[in-house]
């Protein structure tokens, strides 16, 4: 009520002075701007700037020049229909309006760009700007910047930064982010310039679920599609599944994204198999990315900025995986005050610092570890029960600018997790990330960035059998990548954006090393020798935009890949199966030397095509080499899995994709649906002999098969993204489809016929809402439905010598039964005041609400009593991870 | 804090129970395939081939491939025809064997299909090295209705050191049959006369549970200790195979059975295989070895050295062994009360020829009966 009266109070005092204005100047006389423009100047020591053109054969009353300066102004801005703008008390510029003048021009709502002395030099400037929380002075990643009056709209990158080419001139400036009050300026352009807008978190922002940070209106204008955007706040909001909003879990939620087991490491998009995505933390591939057999992800997402994952028209900027890109940026760069975020659960616990050290240096500082093992000895199986389970990792990002042109950042990363099956097998691995980054502006319209990075995967596994201590051993395998990036991106103009660069990684991989385990083992040290390449590779392209209705963004990527030395190159006889007893020959290359070349053009194409303001469509192509594989023949990507790069026998996978999608967005941009249809055809995607060896092999090529493969689905998503409840519904159909082509019996699969690859799940449901009990209690559910995927499973069982041996049958014949699951979880928010330091929640969840015992894999095993050696029998079982409901407690904060 | 300390026990009692579920897909009918299970040994100078097809998988009973034409091939040029002894089972006892030469398998079956195995040499003699026995425990572990049985039990530990260094192709299997002897006194007053009384009786198993292969990684060491087998012989072991002796359930009375182990013996046989029937051996292996764990490796159909002419594509179960055979036999027995290990080499004696059991009323002992030497 008092706001009311306190209105309308203000409305007539305003009403009432407009009226004494006029009242006044109506009995006054005409005379040019410049006479009243010396006297204001004169009496009050300010200096006006206009062009004369502007007001050639206009007047004014000539009282204006005796009124108080404030009255002044708006009579000349009434009168001249330009707005004029205040620059530090002495300067004011007259400014032309591109459409009609607001009429509650607020002095706040109004943003200046530029330098007053540049003013009128150019007719289109450059205008940058960045995008921050108000409270916490951090960037905002994902804002979505919209230009009314010109019908421009562009997305804040991920450090909320902007830019846009916009004519001198007065504009309706409107930005929006997720959990944030959209706030509406008028800008004022001078000359080139930045700006900075403030955004102000909604006051029950902790109870809103937004999965894509960069959605509704800048769903509509990009040109690239099948892209998720994330940034830290719809990070922080994500479905909550051990504790913790999981990155990788959460992506998996989305149309085309599956993962392949109950808790799989990793995940699978469009039926890409997980070496084919490149997961990018601060530009640096990730190569293992789950904890805890893939119950977690390995990134702490309390320091993440923003994530982006690119499934289909992949950038030209990106390569070496085929299917999709993951991008993850950290550090918020909030340098306004020290933040801490943790949360502390039954699993495990996390701690996040950021801390503004300086002005111009900023540095976070965040770290996870687990107390899981009691978990396993709850497990009422012998295995399970001596089973041990740990991890930890430690991260580190800082930016130091030098001036407003110049920045390095600094990016650091290390995991270990260990785990064992029971007291004989034991695993263990690690990631080990560092990047460099210098970023130089050139002007405010192109800007470079040089990095340096480093990947260290290592892993080991360790196996031991009580009764033979002798045999205990150990294989250790690793692989060190070493990249390079160059990027330049020029915005040219308001319908050029061009992007150049070139790449280059170093591969130096370990395929095993053997070595004696325990004091009693008596295994002999041996290796497999080791591999190394180098990939590198240029780009360029333009986002251009026609129209307003049409753009396109057209890229070419070259690629080239030498498999290099030292190597001793086995020669097989042709026409027969490549094994250890067919090699004819064997050829030596010393380091350095090139054993065998590949290369290619990687072409990028992304169209967009406006129908209106809602609905547009998009296509999209790309290709892809990619130069390294993950060699895996277990149904789940395991630690001790071998990465293994092209070489004489093993081809390059190349991956196109084409993608067609329609996006719509209706009620106020309250609800977005789209529809898309992708193809994926594969050439030399890697397969397996029947009984391939792994580890330690030396021959290993001779057990892989290069085959080819067609990934195709369609991906319907509808979400709602405003009010009380809040979620959406996600449905793909997608076929993932292999076939061998070899004229020897070995390496024929299924006899050459089309098999469905591993991950073939043709049917996956998402039905994930979040719904708002009140101000501080906040209910969501997750319901996933997949087909189950599949399997061989024994069709037929015979004798041999005495052993009761089963028959499998052809590969993929069969499917594991179909998965679902129900989680739910309730949160409740302790402090929802804005000016609030201490913010926390507590979040009970549930995993597998009506114990659903999804299969994880099917297997036969001998029952058989010890004791009762000559009788046996055989039988079929599914073993699942959570056969019941799974609760977990979390107590999240940040201050 | 309470609550935080609740929910925790709340949250670990409700925690998943099990891992694993009987599953019943419904499989298709396929196809019955031919299984081969052909052995040339240098051990009795005979070849014998067993014929069947494969049974559906829940199907525990044999179905033998009778009427075939079975001959077997060397690069000598001589063809050895084997005759049917029984229903699926080929043999032909007039076979010489004769050192490095090269042997294959040839089939007809009376649907005028023809199978024929990969070339398979016959290594030189390499002799079984002696084996050596310690009292040890072990942890067995197995599941019963998808249940697991673990039991610690004691028992002798047999193993020996591999001398491989010379050999071109150390590819070896072992295998061993034990035989427990043990006296019976059954006095049911309500049996025949001839069903009661004082028996020596006996019964035989394999104590490896899957194929016991040499690990070739081990082959360049010195000294390369090869485990063979683990045989309990605690009483409650005894008790156990009490119940299995008499033919499973309902279990007898003790009151109405008394049963002492007399003495054991242990049949230890070494193979010298050719390197692709190693490689199958080994593939069953993994398959018989699944022990659902997370990690294992994607089941795959396993075929051996024997294809068919007609349809390459048909896949052929089995394998044509051709090995060079070697083996020793021990007596033992160990009594727990005061730690006595009987422990001897005596003369070979092929156990696994014996019947799997039986019983001799005591005053005569069995031809074979192995008793303290």
């Amino acid at each position: 009520m008092t706001k009311i009266i306190t209105c309308l109070f203000l409305c007539v005092a305003f009403l009432l002075q407009n009226f004494n204005s006029q009242a006044q100047i109506t009995s006054k006389s005409y005379i040019p701007l410049d006479s009243i423009v010396s006297k204001l100047e004169k009496k009050y020591k300010i200096k006006f700037f206009y062009d004369p053109s502007w007001f050639k054969g206009r007047t004014f009353y000539d009282q204006i020049g005796e009124m108080p300066l404030d009255e002044a102004i708006k009579s000349l801005e009434e009168g001249s229909h330009l707005s004029l703008t205040n620059l530090n008390e002495i300067y004011y510029v007259f400014v032309p309006l591109t459409g009609n003048k607001k009429e509650d021009s607020e002095k706040d709502r109004f943003l200046v760009v530029g330098d007053v002395l540049n003013y009128g030099s150019k007719s289109n400037v450059q205008v940058k700007g960045k995008i921050i929380d108000s409270e916490r002075k951090k960037p905002l990643s994902g804002a979505v910047v919209i230009i009314k009056d010109l019908g421009k709209t562009i997305s804040a990158d991920d450090k909320g930064r902007f830019s846009f080419v916009l004519p001198v001139g007065e504009h309706d400036l409107k930005v929006s982010a997720p959990g944030y009050d959209e706030n509406s300026k008028i800008l004022k352009v001078l000359s080139d310039g930045e700006i900075t807008v403030e955004m102000y978190e909604n006051t029950i922002n902790l109870n809103e679920v937004t999965i894509t940070g960069s959605v509704i209106d800048d769903n509509f204008r990009r040109t690239e599609m099948s892209v998720l955007k994330f940034d830290s706040k719809s990070i922080k909001e994500l479905p909550v599944t051990m504790g913790e909003s999981d990155l990788i879990k959460s992506l998996s939620l989305m149309p085309g994204i599956q993962t392949t087991g109950e808790f799989g490491t990793g995940f699978n998009v469009r039926g890409g198999s997980t070496d084919q995505n490149l997961v990018l933390i601060e530009d640096v591939p990730v190569f293992n990315t789950s904890h805890l057999f893939g119950l977690i992800s390995v990134l702490n997402s309390d320091g993440i900025n923003s994530m982006t994952l690119y499934k289909g028209g992949i950038p030209v900027t990106y390569g070496e995986r085929a299917s999709s890109v993951l991008n993850i940026k950290m550090g918020t760069e909030d340098l306004s005050k020290i933040t801490v975020k943790g949360g502390i659960g039954i699993i495990n616990s996390r701690l996040t610092v950021e801390i503004p050290v300086t002005p111009k240096l900023y540095i976070l500082l965040g770290g996870r570890t687990s107390y899981s093992d009691w978990m396993l000895k709850k497990m009422p199986d012998a295995d399970l029960m001596n089973s041990s389970a740990s991890f930890y990792d430690l991260n580190f990002y800082a930016s130091y600018s030098f001036n407003k042109t110049n920045k390095l950042s600094v990016f650091g990363y290390k995991s270990n997790d260990k785990f064992g099956f029971s007291s004989n097998q034991k695993y263990n691995y690690g990631n080990t990330l560092g990047s460099v980054r210098f970023t130089h502006w050139f002007s405010s319209s192109i800007y470079t960035s040089l990095l340096a990075g480093i990947s260290d995967y290592q892993s080991g596994l360790a196996e031991s059998d009580t009764a033979k201590p002798f045999e205990a051993y150990r294989v250790d395998n690793s692989i060190l990548y070493k990249n390079l990036k160059w990027n330049t991106v020029w915005n040219i103009n308001d319908k050029h954006v061009v992007t150049v660069g070139a790449n280059g990684f170093l591969y130096d991989i370990k395929p095993g090393t053997i070595s004696p385990y325990g004091f009693e083992s008596k295994v002999p040290e041996n290796s497999v020798p080791n591999e190394q390449g180098l990939e590198w590779a240029t780009f360029l392209s333009d986002d251009y935009k026609m129209n307003d209705k049409i753009s396109f963004e057209i890229g070419l990527r070259y690629s080239h890949y030498t498999y290099l030395g030292p190597k001793k190159v086995w020669i097989y006889e042709d026409g027969v199966p490549k094994s250890e007893a067919t090699v004819i020959d064997s050829v030596i290359y010393n380091k350095g030397d090139k054993i065998k070349t590949y290369s290619g053009f990687e072409p990028r194409i992304s169209m967009r095509y406006n129908f209106n303001q809602d609905n547009s469509i998009r296509l999209s192509y790309n290709r892809i080499n990619q130069y390294i594989n993950l060699i895996s023949n277990t149904a789940v990507i395991t630690p001790s899995d071998l990465w293994k790069l092209s070489d004489n026998y093993v081809k390059p996978l190349v991956c196109d994709q084409f993608a067609i999608g329609f996006f719509n967005n209706t009620k106020n941009k309250n609800y977005e649906t789209s529809f898309e249809i992708y193809y994926k055809p594969y050439k030399n995607v890697i397969d397996y002999k029947n009984g391939a060896k792994i580890i330690l092999n030396d021959h290993i090529e001779a057990d892989l098969i290069n085959a080819k493969g067609q990934n195709f689905g369609i991906e319907t998503f509808i979400k709602k993204n405003n009010g009380k409840l809040t979620g959406w519904i996600s449905y793909t159909f997608s076929k993932s489809l292999r076939k061998t082509n070899s004229a020897i019996f070995e390496e024929k699969i299924n006899k050459n016929e089309l098999f469905p690859a591993t991950l073939d799940r043709p049917h996956n449901l998402v039905i994930n809402g979040g719904y708002y009990i009140n101000r501080r209690w906040r209910f969501a559910f997750t319901f996933n439905y997949n087909t189950g995927r599949p399997v061989s499973l024994p069709e037929m069982n015979y004798n041999i010598k005495g052993y009761r041996v089963a028959y499998y049958s052809d590969r993929g014949k069969y499917r594991m039964p179909d998965y679902h699951r129900l989680d739910i979880s309730i949160s409740r928010y302790e402090n929802l005041k804005i000016k609030k330091s201490w913010k926390g929640y507590w979040t009970l969840s549930i995993v597998n609400v009506y114990a659903r015992k999804n299969a994880y894999s099917i297997f036969y095993q001998k029952e058989q009593s010890p004791y009762n050696v000559n009788q046996s029998r055989y039988s079929l079982y599914k073993m699942y991870i959570i056969g019941r409901p799974l609760p977990t407690f979390t107590y999240n904060f940040i201050f | 804090m309470n609550k935080l300390i609740v929910i925790f026990l709340i949250s670990v009692l409700i925690l998943g129970q099990a891992c694993k579920q009987a599953y019943h897909p419904e499989i298709d009918e396929a196809e019955k395939l031919l299984v081969v299970e052909g052995l040339l040994t240098d051990e009795s100078n005979t070849i014998t081939v067993r014929l069947s097809n494969t049974t559906p998988f829940q199907d525990q009973e044999i179905s033998p491939e009778y009427g075939a034409t079975v001959f077997v091939n060397d690069d000598a040029g001589q063809t050895y025809n084997l005759k049917e002894k029984s229903h699926g089972v080929y043999e032909d006892s007039t076979f010489q064997s004769v050192y490095g030469r090269i042997y294959t398998l040839v089939i007809k079956t009376r649907k005028n299909k023809y199978y024929r195995s990969s070339p398979q040499i016959l290594f030189p003699k390499s002799e079984l090295e002696p084996v050596k026995s310690i009292v040890t425990a072990q942890t067995l572990q197995t599941t019963l209705n998808g249940k697991l049985i673990l039991k610690t039990l004691m028992g002798l530990q047999f193993s020996t050191i591999l001398k491989t260094d010379s050999i071109s192709s150390p590819n070896f299997r072992f295998s061993n049959t034990v035989l427990i002897e043990y006296t019976e006194n059954i006095g049911d007053p309500s049996l025949p006369a001839e069903e009661s009384g004082f028996f020596y009786a006996w019964k035989k198993y394999k104590p490896n549970e899957f194929f016991n292969l040499n690990n070739t990684r081990l082959n360049d060491l010195e000294e390369n200790n090869q485990n063979l087998a683990f045989c309990p012989v605690d009483s409650k072991y005894f008790n156990i195979i009490h119940e299995d002796l008499m033919g499973g359930y309902p279990p007898v009375t003790v009151g109405e059975i008394d049963r002492q182990i007399y003495y054991y013996g242990i049949t230890i046989k070494k193979y010298h295989l050719n390197a692709d029937v190693y490689e199958y051996y080994r593939a069953i292996n993994d398959q018989l070895g699944a022990r659902n764990r997370i990690f294992d490796p994607v089941s795959f159909q396993v075929r051996g050295n024997i294809t068919c002419d007609n349809d390459p594509e048909v896949p052929v179960l089995g394998i044509f062994e051709v090995s060079s055979t070697s083996l020793r036999t021990y007596s033992f027995s160990y009594i727990l009360s005061d730690r006595t290990l009987n422990y001897k080499e005596i003369e070979p004696t092929d156990i696994e020829n014996i019947a799997e059991n039986g019983k001799f009323r005591i005053g005569k002992f069995p031809s074979f009966w192995i008793y303290d030497h």
